[in-house]
């Protein structure tokens, strides 16, 4: 891919979870993403977390979007207000 | 929402059934040219979700198995069945069938979810150190996680079929209700309520004794929510293979229906325990086991106390 691809595009590379209780390892996001730069992990516990390839992620956010637990605490949030 | 108390006519059917056999009277009627996604064990007993278009491999879904199943590329596989206007059942955790609607975006006609109810799902890691512990290098050939046959519904014990031998244990069933190996965002999970992403909700009829007495005979009885019009349209056309009563969800008020569960206190200090000890000192701590060879003192105490008429 050109580099210049990736400059036009000012999107930082998503960040799915920051918390292991934000992702329940659905395969959403790695299922979405249209450059496979997404592939699920096992962490120490030996539970599947999806992990991004920089290199080929082209910061379309669709991965983002797509996410059932980020839904979730949306319309919980929502609700509140 | 609808909720029933369904058990399977078919008493084979209901003997390998988690609880009362609903998802086999729901996944028959996408065996005629349909597709049906599930959760099998593989080969090496490790949970996956599969897709069949047949009775065999549909059998095999039967049945909880208390791990994380791998979807793998299940989702961008329905989606073509899908697409392909095929009839398509998928079943699985809440979060697994919340996920694959978000993935989808849109409605399809030709689909229908089925969600169970799970309270977490515990590592696939410590179940495969487990099973290597439990068997103690025999070959394993089948693995059943609640042995309904020998010790019914409602007594939890998983059952480790080897070559010439059936080990019996309560290991697994203590480490998954300690709460220790539950996935982290199982402890915050957001469907932990009556509100349900599937079609059809299924569960353990828990409090089957109070909400519908008459189908009490511990064999299983399988509580189903039905929440959509059209998974009310595939429950009317289940209705010939089993037998229901409507129910009240008052009466069903499990607690994965009320609020997640509470990290526990000590699930760092399992962790630790899980890097740095052997498995023997994991079950005794968390498990609840007990060595043979205490249990044969235990019994043989007990044995000259009554000899000696101390008892
Ligand atoms: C990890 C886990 C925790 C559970 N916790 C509870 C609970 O707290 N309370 C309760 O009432 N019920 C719980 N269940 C669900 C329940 O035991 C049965 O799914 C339900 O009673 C259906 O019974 P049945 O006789 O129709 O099912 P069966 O015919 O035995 O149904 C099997 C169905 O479960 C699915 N399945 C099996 N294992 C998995 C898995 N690891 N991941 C995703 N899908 C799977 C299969 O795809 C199939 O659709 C749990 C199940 C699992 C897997
Ligand atoms: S931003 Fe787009 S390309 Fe990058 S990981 Fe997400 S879906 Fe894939
Ligand atoms: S979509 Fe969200 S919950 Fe699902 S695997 Fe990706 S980050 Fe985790
Ligand atoms: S408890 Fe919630 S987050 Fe955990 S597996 Fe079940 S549905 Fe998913």
């Amino acid at each position: 891919m050109e580099p210049n691809n990736k400059i036009q595009n000012t999107n930082p590379i998503p960040i799915l979870y920051e918390r292991k209780e934000d992702c329940c390892g659905c395969t959403a996001c790695y299922a979405i993403c249209p450059r496979q730069a997404i592939s699920m992990e096992d962490d120490l516990e030996g539970f599947a977390y999806p992990h991004i390839d920089a290199e080929k992620c082209i910061r379309c956010q669709m991965c983002m979007k797509v996410c059932p637990i980020k839904e979730a605490k949306r319309s919980v949030t929502a609700r509140q207000r | 929402m609808n909720v029933y108390a369904v058990k399977h006519k078919d008493e084979r059917i209901r003997a390998t059934s988690r609880s009362g056999g609903i998802f086999t009277a729901i996944s028959d009627l996408f065996l005629d040219g349909g597709v049906v996604y599930g959760c099998v064990l593989d080969e090496n007993y490790n949970a996956i979700h599969v897709r069949t278009e047949n009775k065999t491999g549909r059998d095999l879904m039967r049945g909880s198995k208390y791990i994380q199943s791998r979807l793998g590329d299940c989702y961008k596989q329905i989606k073509n069945d899908l697409e392909d206007g095929r009839h398509v059942l998928f079943s699985g955790t809440s979060c697994q069938v919340a996920g694959f609607r978000c993935f989808l975006k849109k409605d399809y006609n030709n689909l229908l979810c089925i969600d169970i109810v799970c309270h977490g799902v515990p590592s696939p890691k410590v179940w495969k150190t487990y099973l290597d512990w439990i068997s103690k290098g025999k070959t394993i050939i089948n693995v059943d996680f609640r042995n309904k046959k020998d010790f019914g519904w409602r007594d939890h014990v998983e059952t480790i079929f080897c070559k010439n031998k059936k080990i019996n244990s309560q290991v697994w069933t203590y480490l998954f209700y300690s709460h220790n190996i539950l996935r982290p965002v199982c402890y915050e999970c957001p469907y932990k309520s009556i509100d349900h992403p599937g079609d059809i909700t299924i569960a353990d009829y828990w409090g089957i004794e109070k909400a519908c007495p008459r189908l009490d005979d511990n064999k299983g009885v399988s509580l189903v929510l039905v929440n959509t019009e059209k998974g009310s349209l595939y429950f009317e056309k289940a209705k010939n293979d089993i037998v229901w009563y409507k129910t009240r969800i008052e009466d069903s008020m499990q607690h994965p229906l009320i609020e997640p569960e509470k990290v526990p206190d000590e699930r760092n200090q399992f962790w630790k325990d899980f890097e740095n000890k052997d498995f023997s000192y994991i079950a005794r701590k968390y498990g609840n086991y007990t060595p043979l060879w205490r249990r044969t003192l235990r019994k043989a105490k007990h044995l000259i106390k009554k000899v000696l008429g101390k008892d």
